[in-house]
């Protein structure tokens, strides 16, 4: 069995060790709720190991094989969770997408992974032995977006995801009688990392919020499930503002935020109504938890997971201010499945290249200002423009495309096209491609994008257009 | 379409498809279909989530039966059906349109609230 090690030559918690932990719960703790479904059904850690091996002889005869990939589309449900988790208990490697995507994304997924097989969420009943364990490298591979046109699928290894996980787990302080409610979708890298796979390793309580969530549910979700941890994002927090008792959320100790930033009411708000402080997580797929905001911290800083760390760049040079941000975690570094090239231009001197521009001081504190690349973040998502915009130019009379984040406006395109083109129609186009969270809000039809003399776009006159009506 | 005060709104599919508008444009919210999914023009679940909670607060939402958003905004007619459902005191709400042929009307100007 492969053993990673961090810099220090510390042997990392890794697949092993995070299913030696989940079967020890299954032996002492059999009846404790490892998952309780939003429909309020549990499952108990005896049941979920027992569940897991049934699951894995499952995906087996179906196809599965150690090393392999296989694609799950996965949603917040407990099937879900039992199948990823019997699909890496076999030694396969979970390919984690939504299980909304079109038919077009989940190709592009699995044609990049070199995923043959697809299974959708299952939990077997048939009683099996546990699963042999694996001999070779353990991976799984998450989805996010790219920023070339292609979505990126990020390989990574067990050892770096169960070791990250586990060190967020400690920092934020989750014990076996923590109930941790999750609203964000599993199969991202946030829910993955900050409550899959710390919650079972820690013996506590997994709650699935539905999702995509109704925001006036949370709350009584919340109150309902007697959640202590919520895991969700900026919006989600504002919106359950609007329905919270007077009498708050006595139960509640820890509320994780992340995907975007916090606006300062929403965060003296919260605090007011509930006595827990949101705490601004950073994080990113190929990294994990890369900083966590210390409970009594500045609120625009986070401190680095412990293992993390971080470094600036700025003008090809490695800088001691404000710079873009590169980080290191301990363990194999991740990589794009299918795009090579790709990965190595990711790194330099084994840090990798996040995209995000900020600063990073000799105590751990980082402060995230900015982003360096295109890719965009709706809601906490991100999003690629480049493959919005390959998409919007593929519906027939689309002459050219921008899409872009505004201010005041949000998240729109600017389409030069033929008359015959309407937003309407586009958007029924676009649906069939991509996600809804990629299609911009607005799609504005304009007669052109005016450019400057090197061809970028100006996108003052664009906005503009919005001002004075010029653009529908 | 059945008559329902939704506290005072005496037509709900108005309200609804007026709160649509103001969040992605008119075109979508008066062109789209009564029964047609919104996942069928790519209308995200945030738009959506922003739309169900004005609508809440116009129709005065105090009993949430559903935590899944889809549940209750899959489609005009089911929001329709959300909101008329919380003012006729329980109501069936289902019927709202006369279906994805039925041409909505599109407010003149100043018809936003």
């Amino acid at each position: 069995m492969t053993r990673s090690a961090d810099a220090d030559g510390r042997v990392l918690l890794g697949h092993a060790a995070f299913f030696d932990r989940l079967r020890r719960w299954a032996v002492e703790r059999p009846t404790a709720d490892a998952v309780i479904a939003a429909d309020g059904t549990a499952l108990p850690y005896g049941r979920l190991v027992a569940a897991v091996a049934a699951t894995s002889a499952h995906l087996r005869d179906n196809g599965a094989r150690p090393g392999e990939p296989v694609a799950i589309p996965t949603g917040n449900s407990v099937a879900s969770i039992v199948t990823i988790l019997a699909a890496a208990a076999l030694g396969a490697v979970p390919l984690l997408f939504d299980a909304g995507a079109t038919e077009q994304e989940r190709s592009q997924l699995m044609r990049l992974a070199e995923a043959r097989t697809c299974v959708p969420p299952v939990v077997a009943r048939e009683p099996a032995a546990w699963p042999e364990p694996p001999a070779h490298v353990q991976e799984l591979a998450l989805v996010t977006s790219g920023t070339n046109g292609l979505p990126k699928v990020v390989g990574k290894h067990w050892a770096a995801v169960v070791d990250n996980s586990v060190r967020f787990a400690e920092v934020a302080g989750y014990g076996d009688a923590d109930r941790i409610l999750c609203t964000t979708p599993l199969h991202h890298a946030f829910a993955f990392g900050v409550v899959l796979v710390p919650a079972l390793f820690t013996g506590a309580t997994i709650v699935l919020a539905p999702h995509p969530p109704l925001p006036s549910a949370l709350v009584p979700l919340l109150a309902e499930t007697r959640a202590t941890v919520v895991q969700s994002v900026p919006f989600l927090y504002g919106a359950a503002l609007e329905t919270m008792p007077s009498h708050g959320l006595p139960d509640l100790r820890l509320c994780v935020s992340a995907g975007e930033p916090l606006r300062p009411a929403v965060r003296s708000a919260w605090l007011e109504a509930t006595g827990a402080r949101l705490r601004d997580q950073y994080g990113a797929t190929e990294l994990g938890q890369i900083g966590f905001a210390a409970p009594d911290g500045p609120d625009d800083a986070c401190r680095l997971v412990p293992g993390v760390q971080a470094r600036t760049r700025l003008d090809g040079e490695w800088s001691a201010g404000e710079g873009e941000l590169f980080v290191r975690v301990p363990g194999r570094p991740s990589r794009y499945l299918g795009q090579d090239e790709l990965t190595q231009r990711s790194y330099v001197d084994g840090w990798f290249r996040t995209g995000d521009w900020g600063t990073v001081d000799g105590s751990g504190r980082i402060v995230v200002t900015g982003r360096v690349n295109r890719r965009v973040v709706v809601g906490g998502r991100k999003v690629d423009p480049a493959e919005v915009e390959n998409a919007v130019r593929s519906m027939p009379g689309v002459r050219d495309c921008v899409a872009v984040v505004g201010e005041d406006a949000g998240y729109v395109a600017f389409v030069v096209a033929e008359p015959d083109v309407t937003e309407l129609g586009l958007r029924r186009h676009l649906a069939a491609l991509l996600s809804s969270y990629k299609i911009p809000r607005r799609l504005h039809l304009v007669p052109a994008l005016p450019r400057t003399t090197t061809g970028k776009i100006r996108m003052a006159p664009l906005w503009q257009g919005l001002t004075d009506g010029s653009a529908t | 379409m059945h008559d329902v005060d939704t506290a005072g709104h005496s037509d709900p599919e108005a309200l609804v498809r007026r709160r649509l508008a103001e969040r992605i444009g008119d075109e979508v919210a008066y062109g789209i279909g009564v029964d047609e999914p919104f996942l069928a023009v790519g209308v995200d679940s945030l738009d959506l989530m922003h739309v169900v909670a004005q609508l809440e607060q116009d129709a005065d939402v105090k009993q949430v039966a559903e935590a899944e958003l889809w549940a209750v905004a899959s489609s005009i007619a089911s929001l329709v059906a959300y909101i008329s459902l919380e003012s006729d005191g329980g109501g069936d709400g289902a019927s709202v349109g006369a279906g994805e042929d039925a041409q909505p009307v599109r407010p003149g100007p100043g018809g936003h609230a």
